[in-house]
């Protein structure tokens, strides 16, 4: 029997940063499980975008402070946090209000949006068809990370510290003993005992749960992605976003590819199926080519799924739940890798000052069982 | 004396200028499988789709590692299996091919 202070299952992004900010908080014995390699559930599949504009008050908050620290920790840990801006293209008077509204609550909390012109947007990539855009939402400030940069970076920066990260090992039994005071970790590598477990297993934290006898009410659903083969980067440099297109988002890579999918989901049920489906394939073409008219002479390269896992509300659950010292990292609904240099900073003090003056109140998990749903944060991109 | 004791760096995948040194850095740091070595190298995401440097990558990393070549494997597969233009794909006929 192992034993660890705390142990993180699934070293995702998020559980990567939980970790990361616990050692920073003088944590010692803090143990990071992993059923495959670092990223390779929803992270390493990502559509790498790291964004402030949000419609809701908590979310920009979080996603300001996230900014900063994605930041700080592209410098310490190495890899580049590139603030291209994210470009909401707005087509309809309609739209243009509503973004009109949220650029003045995010400016009122400190992100620095701007409504700009279809001619402003141009400046930003030419590229864009913009003969039927109206206005464009602008945030200097959000941008794009490489995760596999980042899940990486993460994993060397642990090498030279405390934090032991354990991949391939999967957990397969949770039990709870003296009370519930320790937790007892079965994985193919050993057993562990912690006073202290967080459940940071993204698509597959309801089946962590259910090995503690809970019900986490978090299921993946499928969404999907594509790469273009590289041409000459810094053509599209913003994270582009076209609500008539499907919710369509793409940027460019350092690399030179497009990397984007469409927002709205694929029609059907929650699922594991990770394979990408030609239909897919048909809509984002489509999609891409309305938006930048250049990328139908493009030719896709790659294509792959992974999964949004989707929270009742649409909302991270972060906390303790139901049982003392088990916490909750999940539920991102599309937005775990941008949240989680912040998640992980705010879990880290939740679990050693237990007290953070981050928004967490908001994102209790106890929320979705005594019916106290929150507004489903914005979706796009 | 090896090429690369040499001087001489061997190109591996041509598609994104990978190298032999290159790969077998990237081995020696832990990479030690061929999907962790797609993420970190870039081999196999060119216009080729892997046809040129996957096998080579794996013979290197069989002789690296001490595995047997049918003990490594590939990375999965992805669509398209040939890099198609997004005209094509979203649905523009591909007209007379003949």
């Amino acid at each position: 029997m192992i034993k660890r202070d705390v142990v993180i299952i699934g070293a995702g992004s998020t559980g990567l940063a939980i970790a990361y900010y616990l050692s920073k908080q003088g944590v010692k014995d803090v143990t990071v499980l992993e059923k495959g390699y670092v990223g390779s559930g929803s992270t390493g599949r990502c559509g790498t975008g790291i964004r402030a504009q949000f419609a809701d008050e908590p979310t920009i908050k979080m996603m300001k402070r996230s900014e900063e620290n994605w930041n700080k920790l592209g410098e310490e840990i190495g890899f580049d946090f590139r603030q291209t801006g994210y470009l909401y293209l707005l087509y309809t008077e309609e739209e243009i209000e509503q973004y009109r509204k949220m650029k003045k609550l995010q400016n009122s909390l400190g992100v620095p949006t701007e409504i700009l012109s279809p001619a402003e947007a141009e400046e930003l990539c030419n590229l864009i068809d913009t003969s039927e855009v109206k206005a464009a939402s602008y945030n200097p400030e959000d941008g794009k990370a490489h995760p596999f940069e980042v899940t990486t970076g993460f994993k060397k920066y642990f090498q030279e510290g405390e934090v032991e990260l354990k991949e391939q090992t999967e957990v397969n039994g949770i039990k709870l003993e003296n009370g519930e005071k320790w937790k007892i970790v079965k994985t193919t590598g050993g057993n562990y005992r912690t006073k202290v477990l967080v459940n940071a297993a993204g698509g597959w934290a309801r089946n962590i749960g259910e090995m503690m006898g809970l019900d986490i009410p978090v299921t993946p659903y499928r969404h999907q992605a594509i790469i273009t083969e590289p041409f000459k980067p810094g053509r599209v440099e913003p994270m582009i976003i076209s609500m008539r297109h499907e919710d369509a988002y793409l940027t460019q890579t350092e690399r030179g590819g497009i990397i984007g999918g469409i927002g709205t989901p694929e029609d059907e049920p929650p699922t594991y199926e990770m394979r990408e489906t030609l239909s897919f394939e048909e809509r984002v073409s489509k999609a891409f080519s309305s938006i930048v008219p250049s990328l139908k002479h493009t030719r896709i390269l790659r294509h792959w799924a992974g999964y949004y896992a989707m929270s009742p509300d649409g909302n991270p659950m972060l906390g303790e739940y139901k049982i003392p010292d088990h916490y909750l990292a999940v539920g991102f609904s599309g937005h775990g890798y941008m949240m989680a240099p912040i998640v992980g900073e705010g879990l880290a003090r939740l679990i050693v000052d237990r007290k953070t003056e981050l928004p967490f109140d908001y994102y209790d998990p106890g929320r979705i069982d005594k019916g106290e749903l929150r507004e489903s944060a914005l979706q796009m991109g | 004396m090896s090429r690369e004791e040499n001087g001489q760096e061997v190109i591996v995948c041509r598609c994104r200028d990978v190298t032999e040194r290159e790969v077998k850095e990237a081995i020696a740091e832990g990479y030690d499988t061929m999907e962790l070595l797609k993420r970190k190298t870039m081999i196999g995401t060119g216009t080729c789709g892997g046809r040129t440097c996957l096998p080579i990558v794996q013979w290197i990393l069989a002789r690296e590692t001490g595995r047997k070549i049918e003990e490594i494997r590939l990375p999965r597969e992805r669509s398209p299996i040939v890099p198609m233009p997004l005209k094509f794909a979203a649905g523009e006929k591909v007209g007379d091919m003949e």
